[in-house]
């Protein structure tokens, strides 16, 4: 109680101290700045026998002033709200702040707050989210010294907390850093120091980070630039020490997701998750149709997650629209999988022994599982809640933990060296020569060293009939502490030719052979030739032909392959112009056992625009894929743009793709300024598709109304 | 709590000290006048061959008022400005109501080959004006803080009265509601604003005042607004794209961005912020700072990576690449690279990233983050991803543009441009390459299919940075 009073006095204090820039335009005019921004949307979605209806509103309100109180010191101050509404929930965010600058020929330095209140009532809406409070103040100064070590200085200090008792977040982090740069003669010296400590007093754990980092480089041309080095030092040091209070603390880190997945499958074992993208979109609002309890809830529901790579996991949390209270009486019940792949031939393995509980806080299921390491997972309800309950969200987390009254620490130590060197001793002579050291010892005992070396060599040539060539040889090596030593041979010939000026043809042929250890792995050659051309004022072409050819030495197989692309454009008229692109590939892989597999693909496409006028455009597009395989695709789309006045704007468009699931998306949206300061934008776009022999149909109407002064 | 009162005593004794102090004369001047650009054109095929030099310009406001317009002497040729604007300047001027343009002018030819005739000029139309003025109607205001561009159409068909007197026929309009599907927006660092190209035809449509020095501008997946870091006021301009008009400025915690990515779901923007080694999180519905987080030293460049769910900062400070979910906004994993990083661009899961101080280029691919080196031959600015398996990249040392074979690690072709090239788009519906020159003021387009440059644009000073929306 004590708090919220702190907070709401923080508000008054704020609100106070804005209140005068409602008053205040006669005065200062233009200093003072504000918008409105208020959207509605609306999406039907329809299929065989079923409709869902949800809507969306998103207001937006800021106020602003900037003043510069003297020509050295500058104010800037504002608030905003922020209120989101959709038919299963409401968010609300207030969020004023003040900064002071002062600015002269010496330094720039800044200061100041900002507050961040979720889950008030707002302009008569509550809010579903519970009271969450960011409180932010960062303060910086910079010195503006060419002569003298330019030096920098930044503290940040943040604070979130919210208004539960107990309290469940209450977490203060102070971030201070000094820098100091300096150039002398080419030779740029920087230093960094940094100190960071993360508190977390409901855990009664902190964590403390002391960082030192200095760099020395320098850039240096000689002989009218024939020759050019440039080099680099750079040591970095880290501390981190964690320190926990009377509890065991879990560090729960998030991991990257790259797609949601879903399907509903009684064999979890076995089989493929489709696309499922609502599940990862950080939105727990209901947007798919996995009911997982009722009479029309289902067991079987896979929902899972690909990650962004191989990760270690731990916890999964599934977010339901609802809070499910009934989970003690009725549970739902789950198993999770993992898979390192997701085809038709994937085999799912069940992780065993998973614990489910539900957090009806939260409106989600916690499932904990023996950590795996893996790129997707999966959990599988493999019993029905008792009442309608619908999946909206996944994410998916690794843990740590440590021991009350223990304290961890780790250090890191980095050294990079980085040098190259290049000089041209002739008008057709390059040479080049790079290296680079990276050096890594961090505790508990891991050390790693990885250094390359890599030289190259080019020789020009003018021959007759305007050809200029050259040849290139690039050698690289690597070494590895950790793994075993590579190398690499790149032999590159190049010919270029613009036997008239609006002709220029290019032919390169490039050859590599990369080594791990004493053993060839692949020998690779790839040659493209280039043609472009004007053919006519009107008439511009270009072609690229590719060839390529690999043999792995480890696979013992060999890949060779063609392509083609070619485009052309004709300015027919002044407003009417088309394009033309067209691209074909050939690959044939035959493999040790002497398997061959042959592929063909191409894509044809032709794009027309026609623009007579300021107020009017037409385009049309047509695309059309094939493969080899069956696979065929044509897609028609239409645009049109109109300036139905000078206050009002028409936008639409039509498409159409032929395909295997074939889908027709119509748009049109019209732009009206009503006035200077205010825009009105409302848009109706129309979706049908076919998916496994089913019609879905989804129309979504949009309506922004943004003002600004 | 004290604290926070002590604070917020002094913050307001400051401010109430400010208003209360004289006021700035720059500030007052600023105040009262807004940025204008005058572009002229032909329209479309005049038959006559006619040159000018236009030495003035004045403005009748509505209190009948001449406002003079200094500039230096432009030649003006109606052959050689054929599909072309003319920037006639960029003005800084009173903020009112304008009623009508005069153009003085100094001498005019008609050219009938190689030989020219001059012609008679017409008298003055004002008390304020000399022999050569022309004037005419064009209602347009002019207001404080913000930008407006006026276009004039020449037509130099019906510009010979009587067979002997130069009577430019000139109509005038100011910036207006453009369609939407093909529009460029130019960041210009030295003019404080943004300018707009329509990419059909390639000539501007208008000017957006923003912050000072504006760096990295990006536009929305769905086009409807578009973000500039503006790196002296340490501010972030949201732009209205349907309207054309900022709708928001964003206090950037005190930090300088420079440049911008946005998250896979348009949901919030990730700037850089090099002088304070941080990248700012901004909330895109509420529009305000919500999260700084720390990375290396001097950020400069950041990609987004939609398909990951993650970014990539290169820190070229640090010789590393920071790598951030979109999700948690964490940093979850650094990357060592063996040259300063500058530059950056995403292609077909391949980062390549470029330093100013080395000709190689580091390939870093994605799904197992090893790295490898190809050597370009050149220093490389820019980067970006290209057709054919081209990337487009800038070469400092001469001042062009490559494009580089990702496939094969050489440079296929060079095609030079302005002074200092600064930043590319690619339009990849039209299949053209905008490149902004930051010390010639001006954007080269060139057409990828030619490999040539196919018109150059000028714009504000110093143009940056550029970002195309299509549709």
């Amino acid at each position: 109680m004590v708090r919220v009073n702190i907070v709401l006095y923080q508000c008054v204090s704020i609100s106070v101290l804005l209140l005068p820039l409602f008053f205040a335009p006669a005065l200062w005019g233009k200093d003072i700045s504000g918008n409105a921004q208020i959207g509605w949307r609306s999406i039907t979605s329809k299929t065989e026998g079923d409709k869902t209806q949800s809507w969306f509103l998103d207001e937006t309100y800021n106020l602003g002033l900037r003043k510069e109180i003297t020509g050295n010191l500058s104010l800037g101050t504002g608030v905003g709200v922020n209120i989101s509404e959709t038919a299963e929930s409401k968010t609300t965010n207030l969020y004023p702040n003040i900064r002071l600058g002062l600015t002269n020929e010496y330094f720039d330095a800044n200061g100041g707050y900002q507050l961040n209140e979720r889950g008030l009532e707002l302009l008569g809406r509550s809010s579903d989210d519970p009271r969450l409070t960011d409180e932010t103040w960062t303060t910086s100064l910079h010195s503006k010294s060419e002569v003298y070590p330019a030096l920098g200085l930044r503290y940040d200090e943040v604070k979130t907390y919210d208004q539960l008792l107990p309290s469940q977040i209450n977490k203060l982090s102070k971030f201070y850093e000094a820098t100091t740069d300096y150039t002398l003669k080419g030779l740029e010296l920087a230093v960094a120091h940094s100190k960071g400590a993360n508190d977390d007093i409901v855990q009664d754990a902190t964590q403390n980070t002391a960082s030192n980092e200095g760099r020395a480089a320098y850039s240096q041309s000689f002989f009218n630039n024939r020759l050019s080095s440039s080099g680099a030092y750079r040591l970095y040091a880290r501390d981190m020490e964690s320190v926990t209070g009377g509890q065991t603390v879990d560090f729960q880190l998030e991991l990257g997701r790259g797609a949601g997945l879903y399907a509903l499958d009684t064999d979890p074992a076995t089989g493929t998750l489709g696309d499922a993208s609502f599940l990862v979109n950080n939105t727990i609002t209901r947007e798919g149709n996995i009911n997982i309890g009722g009479i029309s809830g289902e067991r079987y529901h896979n929902i899972g997650v690909e990650l962004v790579r191989p990760e270690e996991a731990r916890v999964i949390h599934i977010y339901t629209n609802d809070a499910y209270l009934d989970n003690d009486l009725d549970p739902i019940e789950w198993d999770v999988y993992w898979a390192d792949d997701n085809t038709a031939t994937t085999r799912w393995t069940r992780i065993q022994n998973s614990d489910s509980t539900y957090n009806t806080h939260e409106k989600r299921f916690e499932i904990s599982f023996a950590p795996t390491t893996a790129r997707y997972f999966k959990a599988v309800n493999t019993r029905r809640g008792s009442s309608e309950l619908y999946v909206t969200e996944m994410r998916i987390f690794s843990m740590n933990s440590q021991a009350a009254y223990t304290t961890s620490s780790t250090s890191e130590k980095r050294q990079n060296i980085i040098f190259s060197t290049s000089g041209t001793p002739t008008r057709w002579a390059q040479l080049g020569y790079s290296l680079a050291q990276d050096e890594n010892e961090a505790d508990p005992g891991f050390s790693e060293k990885r250094l390359t070396h890599n030289f190259n060599t080019r020789f020009d040539a003018d021959l007759p009939k305007d050809i200029k060539t050259w040849v290139q040889y690039q050698k690289s090596l690597a070494y590895d502490s950790e793994a075993e030593d590579s190398s690499s041979d790149i032999y590159s010939v190049h010919a270029s030719s613009s036997p008239l000026e609006t002709l220029t043809t290019s032919l390169s042929v490039s050859h590599s052979a990369p080594k791990v250890g004493s053993q060839i792995q692949s020998k690779n050659t790839s040659s493209l030739l280039a043609v472009s051309a004007k053919l006519h004022d009107q008439v511009d072409f270009s072609t690229d032909g590719s060839y390529s050819y690999t043999d792995n030495c480890v696979s013992e197989s060999e890949t060779a392959s063609k392509g083609v692309g070619s485009s052309l454009r004709l300015d027919m008229t002044r407003a009417l112009t088309t394009e033309f692109n067209y691209n074909t590939t050939w690959s044939d892989q035959q493999s040790q056992d002497g398997i061959e597999i042959s592929s063909h693909s191409s894509n044809f496409d032709m794009d027309m625009s026609y623009r007579p006028t300021r107020r009017f455009n037409l385009t049309w597009s047509y695309e059309m894929t094939f493969d080899d395989q069956g696979n065929d695709t044509q897609a028609h789309d239409y645009t049109a743009g109109l300036l139905l006045s000078e206050k009002v704007r028409l936008n639409m468009s039509y498409g159409i793709t032929l395909a295997d699931e074939p889908q027709t998306t119509y748009s049109s949206e019209v732009g009206w300024q009503l006035s200077r300061s205010i825009f009105l934008n409302s848009r109706y776009d129309r979706i049908n598709e076919e998916e496994a022999g089913s019609d879905f149909q989804t129309d979504t109407v949009t309506s922004t109304l943004s003002a600004s002064f | 709590m004290g604290r926070l009162i002590w604070i917020f005593s002094f913050l307001l004794s400051v401010f109430f000290l400010g208003c209360a102090a004289a006021p700035d004369l720059k500030q007052t001047d600023k105040r009262n006048t807004g940025q204008v650009f005058f572009y002229l054109s032909t329209l479309g095929k005049a038959s006559s061959d006619i040159s000018f030099t236009l030495i003035g310009m004045g403005l009748l406001n509505k209190e009948d008022k001449w406002v003079d317009v200094t500039l230096d002497a432009i030649n003006i040729r109606s052959s050689e400005i054929k599909d072309q604007q003319i920037n006639l300047g960029e003005f800084r001027l009173p903020a009112d109501d304008y009623k009508k343009i005069s153009f003085t002018v100094k001498e005019a030819y008609v050219h009938r080959g190689d030989a020219r005739s001059s012609l008679a000029l017409p008298n003055a139309v004002h008390e304020q004006a000399s022999q050569g003025s022309v004037i005419f109607d064009v209602p347009f205001t002019i207001h404080s803080y913000e930008s407006q561009t006026i276009f004039i159409d020449w037509d130099a068909d019906k510009s010979i009265k009587e067979n002997y007197i130069f009577s430019p026929g000139m109509t005038a309009r100011p910036q207006g509601l453009e369609l939407k599907n093909a529009l460029a927006y130019v960041s210009n660092e030295g003019s404080d604003c943004v300018t707009i190209i329509e990419t059909v035809n390639d000539f501007v449509v208008g000017a957006i005042a923003v912050g000072q020095r504006p760096q990295c501008i990006i536009v929305s997946a769905s086009g409807d607004k578009a973000y500039v870091a503006n790196a002296g006021s340490k501010t972030v301009s949201v732009i209205d794209t349907l309207s054309n008009r900022v709708l928001n400025t964003i206090d950037n915690l005190g930090y300088a961005p420079s440049d911008l990515a946005i998250s896979w779901d348009s949901r919030f923007l990730f700037a850089t912020n090099p002088k304070s080694d941080t990248v700012s999180v901004i909330d895109l519905d509420a529009l305000f700072v919500i999260q700084r987080i720390n990375v290396g030293r001097n950020p400069t460049s950041i990609v987004a990576d939609n398909d990951r769910r993650e970014l990539y900062v290169a820190n070229s400070g640090s010789f590393s690449v920071s790598i951030i979910s979109m999700d948690t906004h964490r940093v979850v994993g650094a990357l060592a690279v063996s040259i300063s990083p500058r530059y950056m661009t995403l292609c077909d899961e391949q980062l390549y990233v470029g330093g100013e101080t080395t000709d190689e280029i580091e390939v870093v691919n994605i799904p197992d983050l090893v790295t490898r080196k190809i050597r370009a031959g050149f220093k490389p600015g820019w980067l970006s991803c290209g057709f054919s398996g081209r990337i487009y990249a800038i070469n400092k040392d001469d001042d062009s543009i490559a494009f580089f074979h990702s496939g094969m690690g050489i440079v296929l072709q060079g095609v030079r441009v302005g002074r200092s090239p600064s930043s590319l788009a690619v339009d990849s519906v039209r299949k053209k390459l905008y490149v902004t020159n930051k010390d010639s003021g001006d954007i080269s387009i060139i057409d990828l299919i030619s490999e040539k440059v196919e018109k150059t644009i000028s714009v504000g000073s110093m143009p940056y940075g550029i970002a195309i929306f299509t549709q």
